[in-house]
């Protein structure tokens, strides 16, 4: 398999304090990769540097090209789609005008309509609502607006940074089942932060683990699941 | 019935004016999220160019469309020259900036060409349209006409383009959007270009009623803020409607309230406003946003109490360092003269008025635009209670005091129900009918005349002069409120301040009344403020209303800010700064001081966007991080 996404030596800071400390890993075309570690280990600051909002040092390589040392929005535009922590949805907006937002950097406005059907049948409860502000959606159906509107800039590179947070368990799978499916249909590769370890195992092909800002641990995610050791003394379930 | 109806028609036509600048604020504000307090000024500008076209001869409407041209460009290249190194910063200093431009575009226009009012022609026929009794101006159906087509004209592009979605978008959610790919900053560049654009429109429909003339836009620009605060900052809509129901307010007023005639007119409209603020806090059509507004989540905290109760060497050295300031204080009137140490005690009088607005604004978030008009109660109080009321100066001090303390907390609950901007600009109008007021109380107040004070005399026989007296008095007054407010801010009650201002919601949680605390917040800063009023009227010895006028309360806005918000010391900075910057521009440059006094309060933000408290605390930090390592 072809590597989309290749990061080596990666440091980060904020202000003083250095975030993450040299890390490197890779992640495989149309593969689902997991960052799992404790809070502050680095996992969202990661997310932040490959999309460049964060002062980074390192190379950052998407298709062999260097990444590093642009501006986020030149690097959405080669198709790195980033669901932020805590949505980041434009809340004053309505559902369809976020979605529209979400293919902005399209120049064909055809297809991009289709695409926004087809989100619609990802998330029919987005239909729904799409003439509705998307402050007024409740937290699940925010993270699906958020997600949709990654997927409508057609990108190679889907960031998700903890999509669970805060939702209740049915949501929760409900959104990892479309993550699965967009990744299988769209073979759309897929870089996930998540404090659910369980779930993120279960959905991911490969994983690393982060500890104040190092991978310690790094491979295919059934080593994770199927390790005891590794599970009890890192991710706690 | 005709009279009525004939009021209406001329209120239409003057609230299409207003209703065009308002137009120009709300798309500014809906595309960059911040008021543009220049964007008057750029109007007029932009008027004199297209004035300079068709005196070379330019034929109008080549010459308006050109105009529009350059103005577009010129609001663009402002963004991306003067607003741009100020993207990170708090928003009250980049508020402070546009009033900087402010002052830079209307000195340049005096000075580039000069203050002789000069006449603008009109693409329409003067002719005035009868229908039954009631005479419209084919003027005025010009300029409602034209302001229409530009609201539908920008209305479709907001709606309808995805350009126009994205600008909404980078002005709401800067990081969102970049993370959908949008050029964040040219959309910020892109929304001052139209703005400018608009104004220009609208400074040229202007400028054939009022004249053209460096300061057209002062009159007009009240009203037009008027009309944007009461459609809803964030509804073009309600701009327009706004606009036009100000214009007829104004004009009905006018005519059939006796007492009100036309002097009291600004005030009756802007007293409108505030009713319907009240009602309706978002403005007419605005609609309560979701996300943020106005608020006050970018002012940078400065932990200036960091190191209270805990014996330092530092805090030793802060002592010293104080007590050095206060020798200097002291020895002061002794070495310079009579006219310093009148600036000087002026200088000390507005720092105890910075640090009242400072108490309200940066420690409690409540933006106040409107204190000029404590200071002239204060003042007031004192001039009527010596002349009027024959006594003796050092009671009219507590006396003033304590009105204004009353007065503060009662206009806070009020204000309770107004959040960031409606509230900056609900007392905005309250500044900027003060003047009107105090010239309508004339038996009070003297009105315009005002009232002359004499020098207040040296008491106990103390060897000194009548300056030299005045000078320790206010150095004393302003060593206890600062003692005072220092004792205040570091405590229980300063901590639920701040936190009421930084998290309104959590702070009510921990059992903190908001509503209380925020109006005893407003009567204490009113109360500094209105000290300040009244040692002010008698070092100055005079009072009259246009030394009260809205320059005052942004003055005090701009000492606050540059001075550093929610901090002490930066009261006393700030103070300095705007009783001796205006007077160093003049030296530089007679022709246009205010041009200079604009660039370096510009130049002032730039460096130290966070006020000079703010600058200070950060070199003190990196030096004890050098001194660490």
């Amino acid at each position: 398999m072809a590597t989309l996404l290749e990061v080596e030596n990666l440091e980060s800071f904020y202000g003083q304090t250095k975030v993450l400390r040299g890390i490197s890993f890779r992640v495989e075309k149309g593969s689902i990769t997991t960052i799992l570690g404790a809070n502050g280990a680095g996992k969202t600051t990661t997310l932040r540097a490959v999309c460049g909002m964060v002062r980074t040092s390192g190379k950052i390589l998407l298709d062999g090209h260097r990444i590093d040392k642009k501006a986020t929005e030149d690097i959405v535009r080669l198709g790195v789609g980033h669901v932020p922590e805590g949505r980041g949805t434009f809340v004053n907006l309505t559902v369809e005008e976020n979605l529209r937002l979400g293919g902005y950097i399209r120049k064909e406005k055809k297809p991009m309509m289709e695409d926004l059907n087809k989100m619609y049948q990802y998330f029919p409860v987005l239909g729904e609502r799409r003439g509705q502000l998307a402050g007024t959606l409740s937290g699940g159906e925010q993270q699906m607006l958020a997600i949709a509107r990654a997927l409508m800039l057609r990108p190679r590179l889907l960031l998700l940074d903890e999509p669970s947070l805060g939702l209740a368990p049915r949501i929760v799978q409900e959104i990892f089942r479309i993550v699965r499916k967009i990744n299988q249909e769209e073979g759309v590769s897929v870089l996930l932060v998540e404090q659910n370890a369980s779930i993120a195992l279960d959905l991911a092909d490969q994983a690393f683990l982060l500890e104040t800002g190092r991978v310690v641990l790094s491979g295919p995610s059934a080593i994770f699941r199927e390790d005891d050791s590794i599970r009890r003394s890192y991710l706690g379930y | 019935m005709d009279t009525f109806l004939q009021q209406i028609v001329s209120g239409l036509a003057t609230g299409g004016i207003y209703a065009s600048l308002a137009l120009a604020l709300v798309m500014i504000y809906q595309a960059t999220d911040v008021v543009n307090f220049a964007q008057g000024e750029m109007a007029m500008f932009s008027t004199y160019l297209a004035w300079s076209l068709l005196n070379a001869g330019v034929p109008y409407w080549i010459a308006f469309f050109s105009t529009l041209a350059i103005a577009f460009v010129g609001g663009l290249l402002i963004e991306r020259t003067i607003i741009r190194p100020m993207e990170n910063a708090p928003i009250l200093s980049i508020v402070i900036v546009c009033i900087g431009l402010l002052v830079i575009f209307n000195s340049l226009a005096g000075w580039i060409y000069s203050y002789v009012i000069q006449s603008f022609p009109s693409p329409f026929p003067r002719k005035p349209l009868k229908i039954g009794n009631i005479v419209f101006g084919l003027y005025d159906i010009g300029i409602i006409g034209i302001t229409l087509v530009l609201l539908v004209l920008l209305y479709l592009f907001f709606r309808y383009t995805s350009l126009g979605l994205a600008m909404r978008a980078a002005a709401q959610n800067p990081v969102s959007s970049r993370l959908v790919g949008i050029r964040v900053s040219w959309m910020l560049a892109l929304g001052w270009g139209l703005a400018a654009m608009i104004g220009a429109v609208a400074g040229m429909m202007i400028a054939p009623i009022v004249f053209l003339e460096p300061n057209m836009m002062g009159g007009v620009m009240i009203y037009a803020f008027a009309a944007a605060t009461l459609g809803g900052f964030n509804s073009p809509m309600g701009a327009v409607i706004g606009g036009i129901l100000v214009g007829i307010t104004e004009n009905l007023a006018g005519t059939y309230i006796p007492f009100i005639g036309t002097d009291l007119k600004l005030t009756v409209a802007l007293l409108v406003i505030l009713i319907v603020l009240l009602v309706k806090p978002t403005g007419l059509f605005g609609r309560t946003r979701a996300g943020k507004m106005w608020e006050m989540k970018r002012t940078p905290q400065i932990p200036e109490f960091a190191g209270v109760g805990v014996p330092s060497v530092h805090s030793y050295w802060k002592i010293i360092g104080l007590l050095g300031v206060l020798a200097v204080a002291v020895l002061l009137p002794f070495v310079v003269s009579n006219y310093r140490l009148f600036q000087f005690t002026l200088a000390y009088v507005y720092a105890i008025a910075l640090l009242g607005l400072n108490i309200l604004t940066g420690y409690n978030g409540q933006i106040s635009l409107g204190h000029g008009a404590f200071y002239a109660l204060g003042a007031y109080t004192t001039a009527i209670l010596i002349e009027r009321g024959e006594m003796a100066y050092g009671w009219t001090i507590p006396i003033a005091s304590f009105i204004c303390l009353i007065t503060g907390f009662l206009f806070g609950i009020p204000a309770l129900r107004l959040e960031g901007l409606y509230l900056s600009l609900a007392t905005f109008a309250l500044a900027l009918s003060i003047p009107q007021i105090l010239k309508y109380f004339e038996s009070w107040t003297g009105g315009v005349q005002g009232i002359i004070l004499s020098k207040p005399e040296v008491p106990f026989g103390l060897p000194l002069n009548p300056d030299q007296w005045l000078y320790f008095l206010v150095l004393g007054i302003l060593v206890i409120s600062f003692g005072i407010g220092w004792n205040l801010l570091r405590g229980r009650v300063g901590r639920a301040i701040i936190a009421i201002r930084d998290h309104p919601i959590a702070a009510e949680t921990l059992g903190i009344h908001n509503a209380l605390y925020k109006s005893l917040t407003f009567g204490v800063s009113a109360m500094y403020t209105g000290t300040a009023g009244a040692l002010g009227a008698l070092v100055v010895q005079f009072v009259a209303p246009d030394s009260f006028n809205e320059f005052l309360s942004i003055s005090f806005l701009v000492g606050v800010v540059v001075g550093g918000l929610s901090s002490i010391s930066g009261a006393l900075f700030g103070a300095f700064f705007i009783q001796f910057v205006p007077t160093y521009a003049q030296n530089i440059s007679k022709a246009a001081p205010w041009a200079i006094y604009g660039i370096f309060l510009i130049a002032f933000m730039y460096v130290m966007p966070t006020g000079i408290a703010g600058f200070l605390q950060k070199v003190r930090g990196r030096l004890g991080r050098f001194r660490r390592k």
